[in-house]
């Protein structure tokens, strides 16, 4: 067995996948390698460290181990044997270190990182650390370009991104991508190249930065959120179900866990970053290692490598991109981190003269000046943060409150002059009714990060960065009785998985898939759609109706794929796979999902 | 203790050559690619029943083309969409908050569709169709590019010129509503502002030249584009061009108000940012958008380099960033963004054939622009930015 080989086993082991006779080889191979013992064991710490979830029992080994350590050795015939072995082994040894400890190796272990990461937010005040960036394929004239700068947090959401682009172009007339983000409470501004398409570089690039800012912002806009997952990717990780961990080692002097994601997932960290100036784009089912503070979170280190499939080679094609997929095409590191150590007192400076400057329409008030009802409970230690009130033009007056302990935020807010014909709170298409018992009817929406109560005279909505079930008990404790959508709303056609399953007969719905929460279930006459919202930008949407045959595609350049023993079709543009089955059209439909993982939702439908 | 001494020097040196081997390979490769994506199991792609045919025809088709050309031999569904500019004067999220406020007197120009959710849905698949069904009266749908450009999503509010406001029902793929800005239903669309009949999808089986010849034969005098699917990208009237929102997203949105005539003036913020004046090969200092300036130079650079300099004559040139709609009540000209620009036009007016030699549209379609001289009422000295250059 070789190394590669132990630490893939190991990973199953740990999941209690390998079976006797996979053991015995294992433990053998481990007997004679302290390198994968290391290994193996890092793995068991990350895991306890973590507090994931333990899928199975993992068998104890030890015994095993220790009886094939003792087990006698035949002696060598030949002297030069023994010292060859040594150097052969030592070989195999130091290749496994160095690269179990720099690659962090295949696949070795899964952990559910939705309760360490929501926790790790409230622990962190403050950071501040230098930035490195490397960007590869962007143009071909510019393989590689590379940026330095620094990232400035205090907690809950003053972030200042400053990097300053230092690639060695080919000539003068390319114009730096110098890029920088500031949010200060009441405050945005963002600053850089206007964009412009790739091949119009280099002279299509304006001299002068453009530099646009807001003012009169709200705490935590839904609009134009601070990009706070480059402190604790909460969004990224929060409700991701299993990550694949890489292991742990040192990144930038710090204790690190590894873990392996998709760009898709980590769209919101990127966002943040990548939201100004001309970059190149990123295929979302991209291979992501991020690598976290062990203690806080903060992401250290992160890597993304082109994924490997038929329709990501198309998609770069489309873009003119080249990519190596052994070279990252976008990496990001911190260095020189301090944790909790307040921001110099000029580090979120105001917007540079000449910024074009819209207001946002939020007075801030003092907290007893603004009607908001008191939640009856709050997560320990929130204290109030921003209060005041949203008035535009043509909106409702709404009055909001906000509370915070660290990066951890909570808000309500409230209006009594609704006037939409769907529920206040903007929760997003994939909204699910739960019926909250003593506070009535409320509904969740965007993965459950928002929830919103209609009641008499009144609409609520409550977001924030916790997890789902707390921003839930805060909404029940308003004391708003909470009320069914009106007929005439969006949400009323909302039901739940059995309601679907009486609308359309034969209702197929997966079952086993990590990483999602539950669905938004719609009828809409004989269609039954059902969304789905995963970690960062991750969702698929499963739509069942009655039919025996496909409509013409809309993309003409589809691909006849097996899916569940039929004949299916997949269009890469839309990310859409189709089938029939039992009098019914099928369709799986996702722009952050890969095919694979598309079929393997439809392998896991079964009858609701 | 001698071969102790010298097995542990032996596992040293293997330790540290295969440290250094391991770490020399990681270096030059970055880390290892990501594992191929499970194995997809192939099949031939299924045959759909039927097939689809996109008709218009310039300017508008008469209201009952639709139930003429529906009792066809060999046609098996057909349904209308009808298309006009609206005008945007503001938008707002789905909580209240202002999205989009031009400035006073200025409007936002919005590529607008209608058609009738019942019998448009089934020309598209799943998620689509279920997506366009649902679509009730006085809500509107918006494409994917638009929804960006809007910055909406469902639940969204856009007002309009004619004190029309419409809330965002969904946002659908461009493919499936002709990567129009904004779609409403049929008994929405005359208080939204839209009323001309622009295109036909029909569903057909059996011969489609046969098909295409009895369509023809209902309007005689005029000409009738055909597609079928895979032969253009959106299934829309104009279809040789990109849609407004395509042209939008790469090029950027300005507000606009009326001039004089067909003449239209943009907030001064948008030419400001976007508009330069540069000199380039044959033609001079021309004004265009900054992203298709280095085209045209290349374009026109082509030319002199292989001695086609002589197809251009620079005193037929008529500009590139002309703001201006088509026709009024038509759509935005592309000169308005200044991708698009008039060679030989003393010699090419619209609506003539085409009197532009067939290189010259060769190099201007290797960089990027298409000639109006295939246009359905040709147009053959206007070339227009369709697609990145091929170079």
């Amino acid at each position: 067995m070789r190394c590669d080989q132990a630490a893939e086993r190991l990973s199953h082991e740990l999941d209690g996948e390998v079976d006797d006779r996979e053991a015995t080889a294992l433990e053998a191979h481990i007997a004679s390698c302290s390198a994968c013992r290391a290994f193996r064991d890092t793995s068991l710490r990350v895991r306890q460290h973590l507090r994931f979830e333990v899928l199975s029992h993992v068998p104890d080994v030890e015994p095993r181990v220790q009886a094939t350590v003792a087990r006698p050795m035949p002696r060598a015939r030949w002297r030069w044997l023994a010292p060859a072995a040594a150097v052969v082994a030592g070989i195999v040894a130091g290749a496994a270190f160095i690269g179990l400890r720099t690659t962090g190796g295949p696949d070795v272990a899964a952990a559910n990182l939705s309760g360490p990461v929501l926790s790790a937010q409230r622990r962190v005040d403050a950071l501040v650390a230098q930035l490195r960036v490397t960007e590869r394929g962007w143009h071909p004239d510019v393989p590689v370009r590379s940026y330095a700068g620094h990232i400035d947090y205090r907690a809950p959401e003053s972030i200042a991104i400053d990097l300053v682009d230092d690639t060695k172009y080919p000539s003068t007339a390319w114009k730096p991508n110098n890029v920088a983000t500031v949010v200060s409470q009441g405050t945005d501004w963002r600053s850089g190249p206007a964009a412009c398409p790739r091949e119009s570089q280099p002279s299509c690039t304006p001299a002068a930065p453009r530099v646009l800012a807001s003012v009169d912002r709200e705490p935590f806009p839904d609009a134009e959120p601070a990009p706070l997952d480059l402190v604790v990717p909460v969004r990224s990780l929060a409700g991701g179900g299993d990550q694949t961990l890489l292991g742990s080692r040192r990144v930038a002097g710090r204790s690190a866990i590894g873990v392996q994601v998709t760009a898709a997932q980590v769209e919101p960290l990127l966002a943040g970053l990548v939201q100004t100036g001309n970059w190149r784009e990123l295929y979302p089912s991209d291979r992501v290692e991020l690598w976290l503070d062990r203690e806080s979170f903060v992401p250290l280190d992160l890597k993304v490598f082109p994924a490997r499939s038929a329709e990501r080679e198309r998609w770069a094609a489309h873009r003119g991109y080249s990519d190596n997929p052994r070279a990252p095409v976008l990496e990001i590191a911190l260095d020189d981190i301090r944790l909790d150590q307040a921001p110099a007192a000029d580090a979120f400076p105001a917007p540079p003269p000449g910024a074009v400057t819209r207001s946002l329409g939020f007075r801030e008030l003092p907290v007893d000046q603004v009607a908001v009802p008191d939640p009856g409970w709050l997560p320990p230690e929130m204290a109030p943060y921003r209060a005041g009130l949203v008035q535009t033009p043509n909106g409702p007056t709404v009055t909001e409150r906000t509370w915070s302990d660290g990066r951890a935020w909570i808000k309500v807010r409230e209006t009594h002059d609704w006037t939409g014909d769907r529920l206040f709170g903007d929760l997003g298409d994939a909204v699910r009714r739960i019926d909250s018992g003593a506070a009535g009817t409320v509904y969740s929406g965007d993965g459950g990060r928002r929830i919103a109560i209609h009641g008499a005279g009144v609409d609520a909505a409550v977001s924030g960065s916790l997890g789902g079930d707390d921003l839930l008990r805060v909404a029940t404790s308003l004391g708003i009785a909470g009320e069914p959508a009106p007929p005439t709303w969006a949400e009323a056609s909302l039901v739940t998985g059995p309601g679907a399953a009486h609308a359309l007969p034969g209702l197929l719905m997966p079952e086993r898939i990590g990483g999602f929460g539950k669905p938004a279930v719609r009828v809409d006459g004989d269609a039954v759609t059902l969304t789905y919202t995963g970690a960062g930008a991750r969702e698929f949407v499963l739509v069942q109706t009655r039919g025996t045959a496909l409509a013409p595609p809309v993309e003409i350049d589809t691909r006849g794929v097996d899916v569940r023993g039929r004949i299916g079709r997949y269009s890469p543009d839309r990310g859409e796979l189709e089938w029939v089955e039992r009098g019914a059209t099928f369709s799986i439909r996702s722009q952050s999902l890969s095919l694979s993982e598309l079929l393997r939702i439809a392998a896991h439908l079964e009858p609701v | 203790m001698r071969r102790a001494a010298v097995l542990a020097a032996a596992a040293a040196l293997g330790i540290l050559v295969g440290a250094i081997a391991t770490a020399a390979i990681q270096d030059s490769s970055g880390a290892p690619p990501a594992a191929p994506e499970r194995r997809v199991k192939e099949v031939p792609v299924p045959e759909p029943d039927e097939h689809v045919l996109l008709v218009w025809t310039s300017g508008g088709m008469p209201a009952d083309f639709a139930d003429r050309v529906a009792a066809l031999p060999g046609v098996a569904r057909v349904t209308a969409a009808r298309g006009d500019l609206v005008n945007l004067t503001a938008s707002f999220a789905a909580d209240g908050r202002t999205v989009d406020s031009p400035a006073p007197g200025y409007t936002i120009p919005i590529d607008a569709l209608a058609f009738d959710p019942q019998s448009y849905a089934p020309f598209f698949d799943g998620a689509a169709q279920a997506q366009l069904r649902a679509l009730p009266p006085g809500q509107a749908l918006l494409g994917a590019t638009s929804a960006e450009l809007r910055r909406l999503g469902s639940g969204g509010v856009v007002q309009l010129g004619n004190g029309a406001q419409v809330t965002v029902a969904g946002v659908v793929d461009d493919e499936v509503v002709g990567a129009a800005e904004l779609v409403v239903d049929m008994t929405t669309a005359p208080a939204v502002g839209i009323e001309t009949v622009r295109f036909l999808l029909v569903a057909y089986s059996g011969d489609r030249p046969e098909v295409e010849r009895s369509i023809a034969a209902l309007v005689p005098d005029a000409a009738v584009r055909f597609r079928g699917r895979g032969e253009t990208p959106y299934l829309r009237h104009g279809d040789a061009v990109l849609p407004q929102a395509l042209i939008k997203a790469r090029f950027g949105e300005f507000a606009y108000r009326p001039s004089s005539g067909r003449d239209v003036l943009e907030d001064p913020a948008w030419p400001q940012e976007n508009i330069v004046t540069e000199a380039v090969p044959i033609l001079g200092r021309i004004t265009c958008h900054r992203a298709v300036l280095p085209a045209i130079e290349g374009a026109m650079r082509e030319l002199e380099e292989r001695n086609l300099a002589a197809l251009v004559d620079p005193s037929g040139y008529q500009g590139c960033w002309v703001p201006s709609i088509i026709t009024p009540g038509g759509g935005v000209s592309r000169h308005s963004w200044g991708v698009a620009l008039d060679l030989n036009f003393s010699n090419n007016p619209t609506g003539l054939a085409s009197a532009v030699d067939p290189r010259l549209i060769e190099v201007m379609d290797r960089w990027g622009f298409i000639s109006g001289a295939n246009y359905l009422v040709p147009d053959p000295g206007h070339f227009e930015y369709l697609h990145p250059p091929r170079t």
